[in-house]
C-alpha cells in the first residue's frame, strides 16, 4: 500500500513536471526576437500634460508588440506635439537593444522635446558608470533619486543633458518629470505605474492578518 | 480523513477564508494573465499580503506553544514560523521594493534570494528534527523490507529531482557563460530543495500514519515550494518568467497550506491535545 501510494505521489509530481516543461517549451518554440524597450507592454499607455505649447499633451499607448528575426514591432497611437489628431506609428528595436530614445526608433518624425520622453534605462544605467558613454548619449549628469509619483514612492534617474533636466522613472524608462527650455513635461496617467500600489498592499496585508488573528482568537473563546 | 470530518473542516472559517483567497488568487491570476500590462503591480500586491498570512496565524499562541527543546513540536513549530517570517521579508523585497518602487520585473538574482535561501534553514532543521524523534517511534514496527524501500524511494527522488532540476539550469545556458552569482544561487536552490525533498518523502513514507495533520500540512507547503522551485528554474533559465505568472499559484497555495498548519496548532493548543 505504501509502496503503491509513493508510486502514485511520483508520477502526479511527474506530471506536474512535465506539464510545465511542455507548457514553457511551447511558449518559448514561439519567442523569436526577444530586443525589448522597456516599459513597452502590449496594452500599455502613458499621458504626460505639457507647460508652455500646444496641444498641452502628449498621449502613447503600444497597441500591438510583433517579433521579428533580428528585431522587435512596437505598434502604437500617437497622440500630441506633432500629431493633435493622432497617428499610429511603429518603432523598430533591434534585438541589440542599442536604442537610447524610444521615439528616435519610430517612423514618425518626432522631434523637439517629444523624443525626450522615453528612455531606455539599461543604457543609462550604463552611462551612470561609464563617462564615454554619457559623452556619447549627450548626458552631463546622471543620479538616482526616490520621487513621488501620486503617492507611489519610484526609484528614478535624474538627468541633466544640454541645460534640459529630466526625471526618469527607473523601471519604464518613461519621463516622470522634464523641463525642456521653458517648456515643462509632467506624466500624468499611466496603467503601467500603480500610484497606490504600496498602500493598498499594505492594506491588503493588514486586513488579511486582522481576519487570521480574529478567527484564531475565537477559537480560544 | 472521513467524508464527516472533511465536511467538517469545509465549515471551518479558516479553512473557508483560505478557500476564498485562493480562489480569488486564482481569478486574479487568470485576469492579469489577460491583461499582462497589471501583472506586475496586481501580484506585487497581493504576494506579501498572503505570505503574512502563516506570520499572523502563529502570533495568538506564540506564548501558549512557547519554544523548548524538550519538545520538539514546539521546536518545529517555531522553525517554521521563523522561516514564514524570513520568506515573508524576502517577498516585501522582491515585490514592493523591486516590483511596485523600482519598477523592476523579476529581479533575479537579488537580495531577495538571500532571504529565499535563509528560509530554507529553519524550515529543513524543524521539520529534520521533528521527522528524526517520530523516526524514533516508528523504527521497531518497520521491516527491514520497508526501511530500504522507503530509503531507495527517498534517495532516487532527491537524486532524481536534483538531476532533473539542475540539466534543466545547465541545459538552458548552453553556449554561454553562467554568471557566477547565478551560478551560485542555483547551486543553493537545487541543493536546499533536494535536502527538503529528502525530509518530504522520508516524512510521507515513513513516518506516514505518525505525522499528524500539522506535519502534514507543512510537508505538503514544501512539496509545493519544491515543484514551485524547479518549475521557477526551468522558466528563469529560458527567459519564460515573468512576474504574474501563474506558476507562482503554487507558491501562493505552499503560504496558504503553511496558513493552515499554524491554525491546526491553534486548535490543538486550545482542545490541549497532544501529537
Amino acid at each position: 500500500m505504501r509502496l503503491l501510494w509513493c508510486v502514485r505521489m511520483g508520477i502526479k509530481y511527474i506530471f506536474v513536471l512535465t506539464l510545465i516543461f511542455i507548457v514553457s517549451m511551447a511558449v518559448f518554440s514561439c519567442a523569436g526576437c526577444e530586443g525589448e524597450f522597456n516599459g513597452a507592454m502590449k496594452g500599455s499607455y502613458y499621458k504626460w500634460i505639457v507647460y508652455g505649447e500646444k496641444p498641452n499633451s502628449v498621449y502613447v499607448e503600444i497597441e500591438n508588440i510583433e517579433y521579428g528575426e533580428e528585431e522587435t514591432y512596437y505598434y502604437f497611437e500617437y497622440r500630441g506635439f506633432g500629431y493633435p489628431d493622432g497617428v499610429d506609428g511603429v518603432a523598430e528595436i533591434s534585438c541589440d537593444e542599442d536604442v537610447l530614445l524610444f521615439f528616435n526608433a519610430t517612423n514618425l518624425s518626432l522631434r523637439y522635446f517629444v523624443m525626450y520622453l522615453w528612455w531606455n534605462v539599461q543604457l543609462l544605467r550604463e552611462a551612470m558608470t561609464n563617462e564615454s558613454l554619457r559623452i556619447e548619449y549627450g548626458i552631463d549628469r546622471i543620479e538616482e533619486r526616490t520621487v513621488l509619483f501620486s503617492l507611489a514612492p519610484r526609484r528614478a534617474l535624474y538627468l541633466e543633458f544640454g541645460g534640459n533636466k529630466a526625471i526618469v522613472d527607473f523601471g519604464t524608462g518613461v519621463v516622470l518629470m522634464l523641463e525642456y527650455g521653458n517648456i515643462r513635461v509632467r506624466l500624468e496617467d499611466t496603467n503601467v505605474i500603480f500610484p497606490f500600489g504600496i498602500i493598498i498592499g499594505i492594506v491588503l496585508l493588514l486586513l488579511l492578518a486582522i481576519i487570521s488573528i480574529k478567527i484564531v482568537r475565537r477559537l480560544k473563546r | 480523513m472521513d467524508k464527516k470530518g472533511l465536511l467538517d473542516l469545509l465549515r471551518d472559517p479558516f479553512y473557508i477564508q483560505t478557500i476564498i483567497i485562493f480562489v480569488g488568487c486564482i481569478a486574479i491570476y487568470i485576469y492579469i494573465n489577460m491583461n499582462p500590462v497589471l501583472a506586475l503591480a496586481l501580484s506585487a500586491i497581493i504576494y506579501p499580503a498572503i505570505a503574512f498570512i502563516p506570520v499572523a496565524t502563529y502570533i495568538p499562541n506564540m506564548r501558549e506553544i512557547g519554544v523548548s527543546w524538550e519538545d520538539k513540536f514546539s521546536v518545529m513549530i517555531f522553525s517554521q514560523w521563523l522561516g514564514a517570517i524570513i520568506w515573508f521579508i524576502a517577498e516585501v523585497i522582491w515585490c514592493w521594493y523591486y516590483n511596485l518602487y523600482c519598477g523592476i520585473e523579476n529581479p533575479y538574482p537579488s537580495v531577495a534570494d538571500v532571504f529565499y535561501v535563509a528560509a530554507y534553514i529553519p524550515v529543513i532543521v524543524g521539520l529534520t528534527i521533528y521527522v528524526a524523534v517520530l523516526y524514533r517511534i516508528v523504527r521497531p514496527e518497520l521491516s527491514t523490507r520497508d526501511k530500504i524501500i522507503s530509503m531507495v524511494a527517498i534517495v532516487c527522488s532527491g537524486i532524481i529531482v536534483g538531476v532533473l532540476y539542475w540539466s534543466m539550469i545547465v541545459l538552458s545556458y548552453m553556449g554561454e557563460p553562467i554568471p557566477p552569482v547565478e551560478f551560485a544561487l542555483n547551486v543553493t536552490y537545487v541543493v536546499l530543495d533536494a535536502i527538503l525533498l529528502v525530509v518530504v518523502v522520508f516524512g510521507f513514507l515513513v513516518i506516514r500514519g505518525m505525522m499528524g495533520r500539522v506535519l502534514t500540512l507543512f510537508l505538503i507547503s514544501s512539496l509545493l515550494v519544491i515543484v514551485f522551485n524547479v518549475g521557477f528554474a526551468y522558466l528563469e533559465a529560458y527567459d519564460l518568467y515573468y512576474d504574474g505568472h501563474p506558476i507562482e499559484l503554487l507558491d501562493i497555495l505552499s503560504y496558504l497550506v503553511d496558513a493552515l498548519a499554524f491554525y491546526e496548532v491553534a486548535k490543538i493548543t486550545k482542545s490541549g491535545e497532544g501529537t
